[in-house]
């Protein structure tokens, strides 16, 4: 014979067993790390052949595959240098396309130098030309053509590629940092709006999880055996750290992943720099999802509980994922006003802070670390308020099947516990 | 005062303005199995839950395992409540386990003896089965399994036989017995009165929440006084033949009992005739004539 185990720890033990049997939970954890890990694999992969295109025997090969008929007279090709294959007539270049001998013919017009217009025959796949690239490549050939020789090389050079941008950032007090690069802006701002949108959808799944939980054993008499057992405290204690615990799995397996596959990702972009998250993101973030779960889980049990019916209980449940996603409704207007009053507003107000600080965040907002500590505590003393509330209302709203809890029920509740 | 297994006091509970327990006493005996009747809407429930300490009294007291209802002590009562109904989406196993730990098993205990309950029952093969694709007789068994899984001291079950078929009344009822057997005290609400007079000793019945009756079944039955006689005999004596008595099977005559015929003046007419009588005997009222005429009383005078 074992020993008793605590109330909440056998609720939380129960509870735990039966989100992590949810098909809905694991399908949701699960797919994000495929979708990662496949984004790991396959974007190197376009990576790669963006890398190989622009190279320069890649352009010559290109240029081979190009032909061109000059009515200007302005173009000549040196012979043994690379370059697109002239005709002498619009008519042999086509038979030359229609041969498959090149993918595309450009015919320079005679007055090109005063109007810039060119002909451009190619093949097509649908709606667009089957010449990859070759546009972009033929306008390199004619830059090179009109003014190869009357500037230095170096000066060419500068033509094609005349700027290696380095940012710098001038504080409002006139202080200049370096701006960071591309692979660390990315993350900043992508990892945040990242998981704003993994934990709304994760307090979505979860809460409605729980929601119709508390509800059905409402609607079933099984909560009266519960509560002739332990307390309402437990019970939503086991409950709400069962859900947290839930949660908080999912971040860590999300942040693995994002942590291990997002840099090799950005490995194969060239020039994005180092990805790094800051150890304050990660630790915002893991905020977010503690103090998220804690005020959406007492909700839903409060919605659960005074819900007359597991059917109205879905339809009141239905509200927690808008609240988790309200932030993201007004990420056009937070982009251009990342630190206005709807920022602050959606990164302040305990409802919306979770996710509304992360999407703040992500847009380039600027959150003290004392603001978002300040935010989030606001968020978990909410969570207590609500907490308390549903403990007090628990035992009576549950023991009310089919019937609307009112307000005089609430207020009698609260003050009878 | 460990002699009651329940004790309620004065017990009166109102909701919106309509009392619906009203200074209800009685008490229940240690070990004794008791009926706890009453009409619909009579409020057994609601004193069940009263005494369980799910609601709260408006005024009165209760007393349970010798003290008041607190969890401590709930915790080796077991309670099937009435509509019992589980969440349809949990397994078998899992929802006995669950409770059977709350009530202070641990998950090995607990899963041992759901087991052991499951086949007793015959339902060891659904064990991991969701609740929705039982039938309605084998959520009401599960329900059940759940009230004992924890070797409760003192069993409350509201409505415990209804949906069920004969047979698994009959298992559940042995099942009881067998509590008792083990020291275990009983109460059930139940519309059928044969079950209690097959089960209980002492009852109680209540309609609008006032308490009817209260005691020993047999008393009860005997206050009430003889209802009718039934004479196994070669014939009716002419004297009685009047009485228009009704004939039953292997030659008993059955005759109503009232203000102008007793017991005594048909065992005499008999003896007068000189009629052979191989049994006489006196039927006392059964708990359902006792159940209908006490509860229509009841609601011509309310």
């Amino acid at each position: 014979m074992h020993g008793r185990a605590p109330d909440t720890w056998v609720i939380f033990s129960e509870e735990l067993r039966g989100h992590l049997r949810s098909r809905w939970y694991l399908f949701f954890t699960v797919a994000v790390v495929v979708l990662l890990v496949v984004a790991m694999l396959v974007v190197p992969l376009f990576m790669d052949g963006e890398a190989d295109s622009g190279g320069a025997s890649a352009a010559e090969t290109d240029l081979s595959r190009i032909g061109f008929v000059d009515n200007s007279g302005i173009f000549s090709r040196p012979e043994g240098q690379p370059g697109p294959v002239r005709y002498d007539a619009r008519a042999e270049g086509l038979q030359a396309l229609a041969r498959g001998e090149i993918d595309s013919l450009y015919v320079i017009p005679e007055d090109y130098l005063q109007s810039g217009r060119i002909e451009q025959y190619a093949e097509f796949e649908g709606r667009f030309p089957s010449n990859p690239g070759g546009e972009s490549t033929f306008r390199a050939w004619l830059v090179q053509g009109l003014i190869a020789g009357k500037v230095e090389p170096a000066v060419l050079a500068r033509v094609f590629a005349p700027a290696d941008y380095e940012d710098y950032r001038v504080e409002k007090d006139g202080t200049v940092s370096e701006v960071t690069p591309t692979a660390v802006a990315v993350g900043g701002l992508l990892v945040p709006l990242l998981f704003a949108g993994l934990l709304g959808l994760g307090l979505a799944v979860g809460a409605g999880y729980m929601v119709q939980n508390v509800a059905e054993e409402k609607e079933s008499r099984l909560v009266e055996v519960v509560i002739t057992s332990t307390s309402p405290f437990s019970i939503m204690a086991g409950k709400l750290l069962a859900l947290g615990t839930i949660g908080l799995t999912q971040a860590a397996v999300w942040i693995v992943t994002t942590a291990l596959t997002i840099p090799v990702i950005f490995d194969r972009i060239a020039g994005a720099g180092e990805f790094t998250v800051s150890a304050s993101l990660w630790a915002t973030i893991i905020g977010c999802f503690i103090t998220g779960y804690l005020l959406t889980t007492t909700l839903a049990i409060f919605l659960g509980a005074v819900a007359p019916s597991s059917r109205e209980a879905s339809r009141l449940g239905g509200w927690i994922p808008v609240v988790g996603f309200v932030p993201f409704w007004f990420v056009g207007f937070l982009l251009m006003q990342p630190n206005g009053l709807a920022a602050r507003l959606l990164s302040y107000l305990p409802i919306t802070a979770p996710t509304g600080i992360l999407v703040r965040i992500g847009v380039g907002g600027d959150m003290a670390g004392w603001q978002i500590a300040a935010s989030l505590a606001g968020v978990a003393a909410t969570a207590a308020v609500f907490l308390w509330v549903s403990t007090r209302v628990f035992r009576a709203a549950i023991l009310m099947r089919g019937q609307n809890f009112s307000r005089h029920n609430l207020w009698t509740a609260l003050r009878s516990g | 005062m460990n002699d009651q297994a329940l004790h309620v006091e004065g017990l009166t509970k109102a909701f919106a303005r309509r009392t619906v327990v009203d200074d209800l006493s009685f008490s229940v005996r240690a070990g004794e199995i008791f009926g706890f009747l009453g009409p619909n809407g009579s409020g057994k429930t609601t004193t069940i839950r009263m005494a369980l300490g799910i609601i709260r009294p408006d005024s009165g007291s209760v007393s349970i395992l010798g003290s008041r209802s607190e969890l401590s002590v709930l915790r080796s009562v077991g309670y099937l409540p009435e509509e019992a109904g589980l969440p349809p989406k949990a397994r078998v196993l899992d929802t006995i386990r669950y409770l059977g730990r709350l009530k202070g098993m641990s998950r090995a205990d607990a899963e041992s003896r759901a087991n052991e309950l499951l086949t007793r029952v015959g339902l060891y093969e659904h064990r991991l089965k969701k609740v929705d694709t039982l039938s309605q007789g084998m959520k009401q068994m599960i329900q059940f399994i759940v009230a004992v899984v924890h070797r409760p001291r003192f069993l409350i079950l509201d409505e415990p036989f209804s949906g069920l078929d004969p047979l698994n009344v009959q298992l559940m009822k042995q099942i009881l017995l067998e509590h008792q057997h083990a020291g275990a005290t009983i109460m059930f609400s139940t519309h059928i009165m044969a079950d209690v007079e097959e089960m209980c000793e002492r009852i109680v019945l209540i309609a609008e929440g006032t308490l009817l009756l209260f005691g020993d079944l047999g008393e009860i039955r005997r206050q009430r006084g003889v209802k009718s006689v039934q004479v196994m005999a070669d014939g009716i004596p002419d004297e009685l033949r009047s009485d228009h008595p009704r004939v039953l099977p292997e030659n008993i005559v059955e005759y109503q009992i009232g203000q102008e015929r007793t017991p005594e003046q048909i065992f005499q007419a008999y003896a007068a005739s000189g009629i052979r009588v191989d049994r006489f005997e006196r039927v006392l009222p059964s708990l359902n004539d006792i159940f209908i005429e006490e509860v229509s009383r009841a609601r011509k005078s309310s």
